[in-house]
């Protein structure tokens, strides 16, 4: 949401906006595509997240720095060269550093560039604003939207595994889930979690509890004296 | 000096500019790792024929410990592997590159043979899935399957490459089968006893992704002809 011309606000309260206030999944339902992808496992999660709050805070740091010398009729494609090229790190440094990673989540990598979030914070922020504030624009913008697929993805994975962090390494049984004669359990893993319609459903729930609550407290701070 | 920056040379020439860093330093950071994601693809196809070759023993795989086995134990095979009814290769020799197809031999140290491990793909259940599956010198038995390359879901049909479903093909019979029935059968109603012709060739599909387990099973019933045809031409197997 573009920020009103002349309007000053302090870099940390620019962060602060993007994390809860105006947050990209609940409040403005941007970046959802990959909210709906990545989430049926934390360990995925994470890393797209990683991923995608290195490319916001990189190219809003960058599209600031150069935002005095973009001229205004191709800086669209400026900016979208930007994000593909620490899109491309990203991918990259997967490949080189962490092959079994890369080999899980690459096509969802890939698709960091057309993201929304990200171009929506250089255009609305990033491209008018100094150094520090773009930064931690960008930084929120990816913390904000690390923070609500976290919890999706929490909710999938144990919904739908029985398990939190799988793959990992740091794995959690947290409910056995039954499969014909290996193991015999009350409890049914929940295959619409994994697959991408149940994010519909709990990006939904989410999404609504995280305004509810938004909202709630807005109501109580207006009402409270002065 | 004000610069006017929205002048057409200028907007030509910054363009051109930003171009050349920023792809001229995405390929530079490219080339800088190349190494790595080579080493990285090479470890990973080779631990994926030493895990299709039963090689590990149950023993942790390093990354030193799979080179040292795979130089000990595996080499590509030095004879071309066609299907003569389809045309299908299945070794290509004296090309290089992770799309060529090769067949690999496994001997044990006084040189016996383990088997031989060729490569399968097809279509899985979102796109392409790739890897190889051993058989025994004589091409009846199944010693192992692997896959490299898959975009099925994580956690349902990604699960094509835990060890715990993988194992369910050791041993499995993959002689050519009485007529109407397939060379393994992955999924859908279990052998009913003994004598039936599905015995010793099915695996329990993966719950919850019946659409890759189908897959799989489609694409290994395609390729376990052609490649034992191909293996007869060259003289292969017994």
């Amino acid at each position: 949401m573009p920020e009103p011309p002349g309007q000053k606000i302090t870099a940390v309260k620019a962060m602060w906006i993007q994390i809860w206030e105006e947050n990209p999944i609940f409040r403005q339902v941007l970046g959802i595509c990959s909210a709906l992808a990545v989430t049926n496992l934390v360990y995925n999660t994470l890393l797209m997240c990683a991923g995608l709050i290195w490319t916001t805070t990189m190219s809003g740091l960058t599209v600031s720095l150069l935002r005095n010398w973009i001229p205004a009729r191709v800086r669209i494609m400026v900016e979208i060269l930007i994000v593909a090229v620490f899109v491309i790190v990203v991918d990259v440094v997967f490949r080189a550093y962490f092959f079994e990673v890369h080999k899980n989540i690459a096509a969802y990598v890939g698709l960091i560039i057309t993201n929304c979030i990200v171009l929506g914070r250089l255009e609305a922020f990033a491209n008018r604003n100094k150094l520090i504030p773009a930064t931690l624009d960008g930084f929120g913008a990816g913390v904000g939207y690390a923070l609500i697929l976290l919890v999706i993805s929490v909710i999938r994975e144990i919904l739908g595994f029985g398990t939190l962090l799988k793959g990992t390494g740091w794995e959690i049984q947290l409910l056995r889930g039954w499969e014909p004669g290996v193991y015999d359990t009350w409890w049914r893993n929940w295959t619409l979690m994994v697959m991408p319609p149940g994010a519909f459903f709990v990006l939904a729930i989410v999404v609504w509890a995280a305004r509810a609550y938004s909202m709630r407290r807005e109501h109580t701070a207006e009402e409270a004296p002065k | 000096m004000k610069v006017n920056v929205d002048h057409p040379v200028y907007v030509l020439v910054f363009s051109a500019v930003v171009a050349a860093v920023f792809t001229g330093g995405i390929m530079a950071f490219h080339a800088s790792t190349r190494e790595v994601v080579n080493r990285n693809e090479k470890l990973f196809e080779q631990r994926a024929l030493v895990e299709v070759f039963g090689l590990s023993e149950g023993q942790p795989l390093t990354d030193a410990r799979i080179a040292d086995l795979y130089a000990k134990h595996i080499k590509p095979l030095d004879v071309p592997l066609v299907d003569p009814e389809s045309g299908t290769a299945f070794n290509v020799r004296g090309v290089e590159g992770p799309a060529v197809r090769r067949t690999y031999v496994a001997t044990r140290d006084g040189g016996a043979v383990i088997g031989y491990a060729f490569p399968v793909w097809g279509v899985g259940f979102w796109a392409q899935i790739s890897g190889y599956f051993a058989l025994t010198p004589d091409l009846d038995r199944v010693i192992g399957i692997a896959f490299l390359e898959h975009s099925e879901t994580p956690g349902l049909g990604g699960r094509i490459m835990e060890e715990s479903w993988r194992e369910r093909f050791d041993g499995l019979d993959v002689s050519p089968p009485p007529a109407g029935y397939q060379f393994i059968y992955i999924g859908g109603e279990p052998p009913a006893g003994p004598d039936s012709p599905k015995a010793g060739r099915y695996v329990d599909a993966i719950t919850g992704a019946t659409g890759t387990s189908a897959a799989v099973n489609i694409f290994l019933n395609e390729r376990i002809p052609q490649f034992r045809r191909a293996a007869a031409a060259a003289g292969l197997g017994g």
